[in-house]
Formats: structure tokens, sequence, C-alpha cells
């Protein structure tokens, strides 16, 4: 095992630099996960790391070695493909006992861990098939095994389970924590679904256009998002934002004035870091749990459309000039064209400067 | 209905179109073997009849017992495999390049070896033969299959290019990072996924090697060093009336080799030739 350094990577295709200096420390045995839209650099960031792609600028380190310059073998990672990549004309054993290549165990030792591994991951019953005679799950177990097998010193992952279905995934998701948990390796894991990233990591890093935007355990980056782009890429439903303007009141008073004419007053515990931002246009966010059914002088707004999902409900509300989501649960559920009160939890509110798109007052956080 | 009715015509049109195509070839195929079915007494008929009275397989017997035939056949199947695996085995690395690795000029230098194929035999065919004199190739079967292997070169770099096209590169990634070099790579991985393509080049350089006469022609003058081309071609020249039906049954006996290689291949051959086109 052995620790994982991103140094000031950089990546350029030709004349386009494509990802612009990842710094990333992943720390031994951690599970680290790269989340972020299409295109914005985490495969170009993960083959780097693997060797398969040349590093342009910036350091590799793993273990406390210099890589940049070894081959991929050299390097002892191992890697899960989004299509799995096994070789279709070597029997499900054969692939697993491939990665056993380079340690040259005897027959008989080679076998026994082939034997353990798909115990493991439970598809003894398929060691002599082919892979073109699995399941898109049953591909995944085995690609798996091929990697776990060699015990490397980073595990990389490159959206594994993008091609499941739905139902699978999830289970997957589990299993790969489990084994995670039942042998821990030093992982990096790239995935564009902001659930995935969110469940299975220590620490979530964000990517966006070549960057990374935030780093942090997966709470705090769903909490205290630093950007408007962490904030709407992690959450679903996404974080409702709206146009708003900070305004001052009396005394030490501070208002958020929406586009319908709302004013909302901010909690005192957030008023020193907004004060400076007094008179001036805001985003005013907050997550759909946050937005729950009110009472009496609560302001009111109607019913757009209702989702039920089992044990909660998502509302569309007309509110704040615009179509906020709110996660409803138990209770009283409304309907579609109801008007109903709304109890807002503000303490829980972020502002966005629209100028500089980063969030006001958010700590800063590790990388 | 419409659609039926449609289809039919489609389907009448196509084989308007193909039943002439088929007569083309075919028609002098069973003219040889109506003559190689003959007595000497018929061939004087001549097309009056085309179903011989009295057919027999005399000729054929005579010819596959006769040593100097056997010999020429054998000159054509070693020349053949020879040239074909020379033509795969020298293709096969620089195809690999061609598909794998991104440098300058590529696309010219693809193009360049497509127009090398473009050049007819018969433009360089003096200068090959001062080339080959020079170099004391002459009469020799070594110098016959280098030029076999080089006339074979260019279609099986292009032909082997889309093959490993059709390898998936994440699994030649997927042995980098298992720890495999570059050529066991192309040893263990890609090679024997390029397997059925390699094969079809394989057959079809053998299928052009076996009618191949310009070069054999040029380059052998002794007897018994002869392929079947050209013993053939110079057994018509010495032909009279008497041996026609002889020389009829072994053209038959030349070009069945191909035709059952074909017939029997024909799948794989397809298969590879449009591999890169119709890639599911
Ligand atoms: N070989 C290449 N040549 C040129 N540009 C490339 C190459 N590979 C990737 N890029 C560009 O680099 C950028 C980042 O690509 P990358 O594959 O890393 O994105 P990604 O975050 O993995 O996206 P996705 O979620 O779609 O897989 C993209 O704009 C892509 O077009
Ligand atoms: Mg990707």
């Amino acid at each position: 095992m052995a620790d994982l350094v991103l140094d000031g990577l950089t990546k350029s295709f030709g004349e386009t630099e494509v990802v612009h200096g990842i710094d990333l420390s992943v720390a031994e045995n951690e599970f680290v996960v790269l989340v972020g839209p299409s295109g914005c650099g985490k495969s170009t960031t993960l083959r780097m790391v693997a060797g398969l792609e040349a590093i342009t600028g910036g350091e590799l380190r793993i273990g406390g070695r210099r890589v940049n310059e070894r081959s991929p073998g050299e390097r002892d990672v191992a890697m899960v493909f989004q299509n799995y990549a096994l070789y279709p004309h070597l029997t499900v054993a054969q692939n697993i006992a491939f990665g056993l290549r380079r340690k040259r165990l005897p027959r008989a030792e080679r076998n026994a861990a082939v034997q353990e591994i798909a115990r493991l991951l439970q598809i003894e019953p398929l060691l002599d098939r082919r892979p073109r005679a699995l399941s898109g799950g049953q591909r995944q177990r085995v690609a798996m095994g091929r990697a776990i097998i060699r015990d490397p010193q980073v595990f990389l992952f490159d959206e594994p389970l993008s091609n499941l279905d739905a139902r699978l995934r999830v289970q997957m998701r589990l299993e790969i924590k489990r084994l995670h948990a039942a042998k821990p390796v030093t992982t990096l894991y790239v995935t564009h679904d902001q659930t995935e990233a969110m469940t299975m990591a220590d620490r979530v890093v964000v990517m966006n256009a070549g960057r990374i935007e935030q780093v942090g355990p997966p709470l705090e980056i769903y909490r205290n998002p630093r950007t408007r782009f962490v904030a709407e890429f992690i959450g679903a439903p996404a974080v409702n934002l709206f146009d708003a303007r900070l305004s001052a009141g009396a005394g030490d008073g501070l208002w958020i004035e929406l586009a319908d004419g709302t004013r909302l007053s901010v909690p005192g515990s957030r008023r020193a870091a907004y004060a400076g931002f007094a008179g001036r246009p805001v985003v005013f966010g907050l997550r759909p749990e946050d937005i729950s059914i009110g009472s009496g002088d609560d302001p009111v707004a109607p019913v757009n459309m209702i989702e039920p999902m089992g044990v909660e409900t998502l509302a569309y509300l007309g509110f704040g000039g615009t179509e906020a989501c709110a996660r409803l649960t138990g209770g009283h559920v409304p309907r579609r064209g109801d008007r109903v009160p709304l109890q807002l939890g503000l303490e829980r509110m972020i502002l966005i400067d629209p100028a500089t798109d980063r969030v006001i007052g958010a700590t800063s956080t590790e990388t | 209905m419409i659609q039926s009715r449609r289809s039919r015509w489609g389907n009448a049109l196509t084989y308007a179109a193909a039943i002439p195509l088929a007569a083309f070839f075919l028609i002098p195929v069973i003219w040889l073997l109506s003559l190689a079915l003959r007595t000497p007494a018929e061939v004087f008929l001549g097309a009056a009849r085309l179903v011989p009275e009295e057919p027999t397989l005399a000729n054929f017997r005579q010819v596959l017992t006769d040593g100097g035939f056997r010999l020429y056949l054998w000159n054509s199947v070693k020349l053949a495999f020879l040239g074909a695996a020379g033509a795969v085995a020298c293709a096969a690395p620089a195809s690999y390049a061609f598909s794998r690795m991104s440098f300058r000029g590529k696309p010219a230098l693809m193009m360049g070896i497509l127009a090398v194929q473009m050049v007819s035999g018969l433009v360089i065919l003096i200068p090959l033969y001062r080339w080959m004199d020079r170099l004391g190739l002459l009469e020799t079967h070594a110098g016959t299959t280098l030029l076999y292997v080089s006339a074979g070169i260019p279609v099986t770099v292009w032909l082997l290019k889309t093959t490993f096209d059709g390898v998936p590169r994440e699994l030649e990634e997927a042995a980098a990072i298992d720890g495999l070099g570059r050529f066991e790579t192309f040893l263990r991985i890609t090679l024997p996924l390029a397997a059925p393509g390699v094969a079809s080049a394989l057959i079809l350089n053998v299928i052009l090697n076996w009618s191949q006469f310009l070069i054999p022609f040029v380059m052998l003058s002794e007897t018994a060093k002869w392929p079947i081309s050209v013993a053939i071609f110079n057994y018509a020249g010495a032909t009279n009336a008497t041996t026609t039906q002889l020389l009829a049954a072994a053209c038959l006996v030349a070009v069945v080799p191909t035709l059952i290689i074909f017939v029997a291949l024909q799948r794989l051959i397809v298969g590879a030739l449009t591999a890169g086109a119709v890639k599911g």
C-alpha cells in the first residue's frame, strides 16, 4: 500500500491544455472519488496516474517516489475500465490470473489465488467461461477480480458502473465499498454520478473544466460548497437557486429580497459574513430538504407539480419568481393546485456572489 | 403488398444483372470442362458438342500422373504459401504501427503504399529484371518469393490495419497495466484477437500468388522451376489440336484449388474485407 500524490499535474493534447494543474493527495488506503461533468478531464487525470497518458507537467508520486516516467506496469497500479476490457480470448480464470503474470508464481499458488478471488467475488462457477458468455454484472466482477488479485499499490476505477442497469449499479456500489472495507487499498475512483461520489467516497474531489473546484468529505461538500458549480452539481434534486438582492434593514438586520418581492430575514449567525454584500445582487440557494410545509404567517406558494417517490415526495412550487423543488417527508402531502405555506430552513441557506460565482462566507477547505 | 411487389421487382432486377455476370465468368469454365472431358476425336467437333458423347476422365488421369505437372503444382504451392507468409509477416508490424501510433505523414504514407499497388507490374518489369540479375536472384525460388512478398505487402498492410483497428485499444491498455511490454502485448493480446483477419490476409495472398504469372514468367526460365501458371502458358504455346483436351484438364486442375479455398473460406474472407466498414 502507498499514498498517491498529484502535484500540479497538467495535460495538453497538442496545443490545447485540458487539465490545468491538479493538486491532490490520497492517503494510504483512502477512497477518493473524482466527480465532475462529462469532458471535465476526470479520465485524462486518471489515465495520467495509470501511465496510459503521458504527463505534460507536474509530478506524480506513488509511495513517495516520482513515477512520471514509469510504465504502467512499473507503477504497480490496477485499473478497472468502463467497458471492463476483459481479454475475450481468455477464460475468466485466465483473465483473473493475467494480472499475476509479473509475479511469476508457481502454478499451484496462482490457481489458489484465483480461487480465493473467485470466492470473494462469488464468481466461482464462471471460471471456465469466456467473457462473451457473461452478463454485464459478472463481467464487472471479473474485471475487479483481475485488479484485486494483483494486490496493487493503487486501485483506479474509470466509471466502472456506468454500463450497468440502475439496480445492479446500486448493488455493485455497495459491494465495492464492502470490498474496500475488507481489503483497503489506496483508491482513485472516477464517476460523473454525484450519488456514487457521495455514497462511496472518503473524500470527494469535484472537478470542472480541467480544474479542481473543491475537495472534502461528502457531507462537507454537500453542506458547505465553495462555488456555485459545486452547489449545483452535488445533490439530487439540485439546490434551488434564486436571483435576489441583499438589503440592510433596521439595526443590524439583513434581508434577502427575491424577484417576486418576497423578503426573507437572514439568520443572526450569518449576518457578519454577509454584511459586506448589503445592497448588492446575490444568488440565494436552498436545498430541497430545507423547504417544508409551514403554518399561518409563512409565505404561501402554489404547488405546480408533485412527484411521489415513496418515502418522500418532491413538490415543485412557484416561489421567488421561479420554480423551487421541495423534498417533503411524511405528514400531509399537498396536491397539485394547492397553495401551501412554506417553512424555509434559512440557517442552512447559501449565498453566492454572482460576480465571482463563489459562495459567500464559505470556510476554506483543505485540498 | 406493395412492399412485396416492389421487392419482387428488385429481385428480378438483381437476377437480370447477375445472370449475364455469372455467365461471363462461367462460360469459359464450362467450355474448359467440356473440352477436358472429351476424347481427342471429339475435340474436333468444337462448340457443336458441348456435352461430350463419350465423356472421359483420361485427360485428368494423364495430367495428374505426369511427373512434370506435379512438380509445377508443387512449385506453385511452395511459392504461393511462402510468398503469403512473407507478406503477412512483413505487413503485420507496419499495419500495427499504422493502426496504433500517430506520427507525422501517416496519411501520406498510407496513400503512398496504396499508390505502389496501382503501378502495373509491367512498368517496372525491366528494371526489376536487371536488379534481380545484379543480385544474383534470377532463376531462383528465393528471388521469386521475395517479389511475391513485395507484391503482396501493400494490400496486406491495408487489410491488417483494418483488422488491428477492430481490436479495442482498451485491451492493450489493460495489458500494459497488467505489466506487459508493447511487443508482448502485441503477441499475446492483439495478434490472437486479430487472428481471423490475419488468416484471411494469408488466404487472400495465397490466392493472388497462385494466379501470379508475370513475375515467375520473367524470373524463371528453367522448366523444373516453373509454377503451374507459367507451365500451362508454355504448354499452350506448344499445343496442337491433339493436346487441347489435356491442356483444358491441366487448366482446371490449376484453377480448382483456389476455387475450393475461396468457397470454403469465403465467409471469413468477405468478413475480413468488410470488417472495418460494418463493425457493430
Ligand atoms: N486523445 C485526446 N486528444 C484530444 N483531446 C482529448 C483526448 N482525450 C481527451 N481529450 C479532451 O480532453 C477533455 C477531457 O476529457 P476526459 O475524457 O478526461 O473527460 P471526462 O471527464 O472523463 O469525461 P466523461 O465523463 O465524458 O468520461 C475533453 O475535452 C476531451 O475532448
Ligand atoms: Mg471519462
